[in-house]
């Protein structure tokens, strides 16, 4: 069951790569149309150094802004859970933020934080907190009730409570938020690169590549672009599944057992 | 030690307009077993959250050793109706919840938390997660949990009113096993009037609207009570007692 559930989505890469391969050579399309799998690869390869340290820079921005971006996103949500006033004063002004097209808000923000890394960041940030604050605003006003009551009664302070009950509840919406910013984090990358950056990076050099009808080469971003936003949701949902294991274990790890038993 | 442990004296709570609980009095002896029986709505639960430090009561004091504990939390252990377990705690973690929350949940903490499981027949399940438990098991730990918070009162919210017959006449069993073992306080809430009487020394029958003590029926079957118990006729007769006060509020 294992090997079956990990080899599916292999299968269906091999099988977009099948159904590719067999386009561009069953309908004779010309490569600076749409190059075949093996010419991209055979560009990735060619290019491969100067690739490499451009999907670096992109994957940096991403990596920052994706955590500044959740970061913010889940003390917004911590505080406009416990304090009306936030809640009643941001929440409109998020969705505002949400409204705004991000290609539109590029410009001004070059103007307010220059070419450098800043506006890079806000363009990442403002993809990926929206899902978090939302999220985590769920997750937190959908808790049992009732586990804050028992805790009451047994005395516990506020903050032990947000702790122990409150920020456990949050986990399972924040990681769908997690999941889904992962991937988007490289889009909000690849349009800062576009609109708001004279540094090079991956989405930089995929324009280039584009101008000079480099179509493979195109290609060859997106899809080192593609494996960096994959990489990113796959690794989220090693560490969802690592700091949520009773969502999908009966019992606790044995390591976990250990380390709860020294640190109580 | 047949001293009075808590007394309930005076209380009343109002949400509102609506008179939930008007003037209950009530004295409970240490070691006592008192069950409470009464229609749906005739502020139980309310009475409970007074003791247990939830709910300030409108008027009233509730004395435990000595100390005005109404409407301060921390004093008692409580059971409420669902068993509240945590998703995300194992058994073991679910047991020394009370310690968490209060301050450290410590090694020892853990090993008794263990071995009471063990004691109780869940000594498998230790690490296991809630959510892999039967409904009978996950009642056994909220009990357990409250068990392991070491008050001397247990205040017990209809903690069997979800579990198929059988379970709950082991549950009832078990439940006598553990208090006899414990020498604890328990005030335990029903809808079942056999349960109430089953358990108890003292059936305590409530009437709604506003929510007050009816009857007080002292019940002098001999311990330990098993199965048998519940045909003998003395049982019986208390039982039909209770009933007809129960049927006499709701006719009103
Ligand atoms: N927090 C509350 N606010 C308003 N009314 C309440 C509240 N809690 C309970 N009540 C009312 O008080 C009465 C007693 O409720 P409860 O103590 O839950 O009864 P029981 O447990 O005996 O079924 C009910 O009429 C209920 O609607
Ligand atoms: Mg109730």
């Amino acid at each position: 069951m294992r090997v079956v559930r990990l080899a599916s989505p292999l299968l269906a890469v091999l099988l977009v790569l099948a159904v590719w391969q067999l386009a561009v050579s069953g309908l004779h399309i010309q490569s600076y149309i749409l190059p075949s799998p093996h010419q991209t690869w055979q560009a990735l390869r060619d290019d491969w150094t100067s690739v490499r340290s451009l999907a670096g820079q992109t994957l940096y921005e991403s990596v920052v802004g994706f955590v500044i971006g959740t970061g913010v996103g889940f003390l917004l949500a911590v505080a406009m859970a416990h304090v009306t006033i936030v809640h009643r004063v941001l929440y409109p002004i998020l969705i505002a933020t949400q409204a705004v097209p991000i290609v539109a808000i590029a410009a001004p923000l070059v103007i307010i934080l220059g070419y450098g890394l800043a506006p890079k960041l806000v363009i990442v940030g403002l993809i990926v907190f929206f899902p978090v604050v939302v999220n985590v605003l769920d997750g937190l006003s959908s808790i049992d009730h009732g586990m804050v009551d028992l805790a009451r009664s047994m005395g516990a302070g506020e903050a032990k409570i947000f702790l122990l009950v409150r920020l456990p509840a949050t986990l399972t919406p924040l990681f769908s938020a997690l999941k889904l910013g992962a991937a988007y984090a490289v889009t909000g990358a690849v349009i800062g690169e576009w609109t708001a950056s004279i540094t090079p990076g991956l989405g930089k050099d995929l324009l280039l590549k584009n101008s000079r009808l480099d179509t493979a080469g195109v290609y060859a971003d997106v899809l080192l672009l593609t494996a960096v936003g994959l990489g990113g949701f796959l690794l989220m949902t090693v560490v969802e599944r690592l700091s949520t294991p009773w969502r999908t274990r009966g019992t606790a790890r044995r390591w976990f057992r250990r380390s709860a038993d020294m640190k109580g | 030690m047949t001293d009075t442990k808590l007394t309930i004296d005076s209380v009343e709570v109002s949400f509102g307009e609506t008179l939930a609980l008007a003037k209950i009095d009530l004295e409970v002896k240490n070691g006592e077993f008192v069950t409470f029986v009464g229609p749906s709505g005739c502020g139980k639960t309310t009475l409970m959250n007074v003791i247990a430090g939830l709910q300030q009561p409108t008027s009233g004091r509730v004395m435990m050793d000595g100390a005005d504990i109404a409407g301060k939390p921390g004093h008692v252990g409580y059971m409420f109706q669902k068993d509240l377990l945590i998703p995300w705690r194992t058994v073991t973690g679910n047991i020394v919840l009370g310690a968490a929350l209060t301050g450290r949940a410590t090694k020892s903490d853990r090993t008794a938390a263990r071995e009471l499981a063990a004691r109780y027949g869940l000594g498998d399940f230790v690490d296991h997660y809630p959510h892999a438990l039967s409904g009978g098991m996950r009642q056994r730990v909220a009990l357990m949990r409250t068990l392991a918070f070491h008050k001397e009162v247990l205040l017990l919210d209809e903690p069997f009113g979800a579990l198929d017959a059988q379970t709950r006449l082991e549950m009832q069993q078990w439940l006598l096993e553990v208090w006899a073992d414990s020498g604890r306080t328990v005030l335990f809430i029903t809808h079942d009037v056999d349960e109430a009487v089953f358990l108890a020394d003292r059936v305590v029958v409530m009437s709604a609207r506003p929510g007050r003590i009816q009857d007080v029926h002292e019940v002098a079957v001999p311990r330990p009570r098993t199965v048998d118990t519940l045909m003998s006729p003395e049982f019986m007769d208390l039982k039909s007692q209770v009933l007809s006060g129960l049927y006499h509020t709701e006719a009103e």
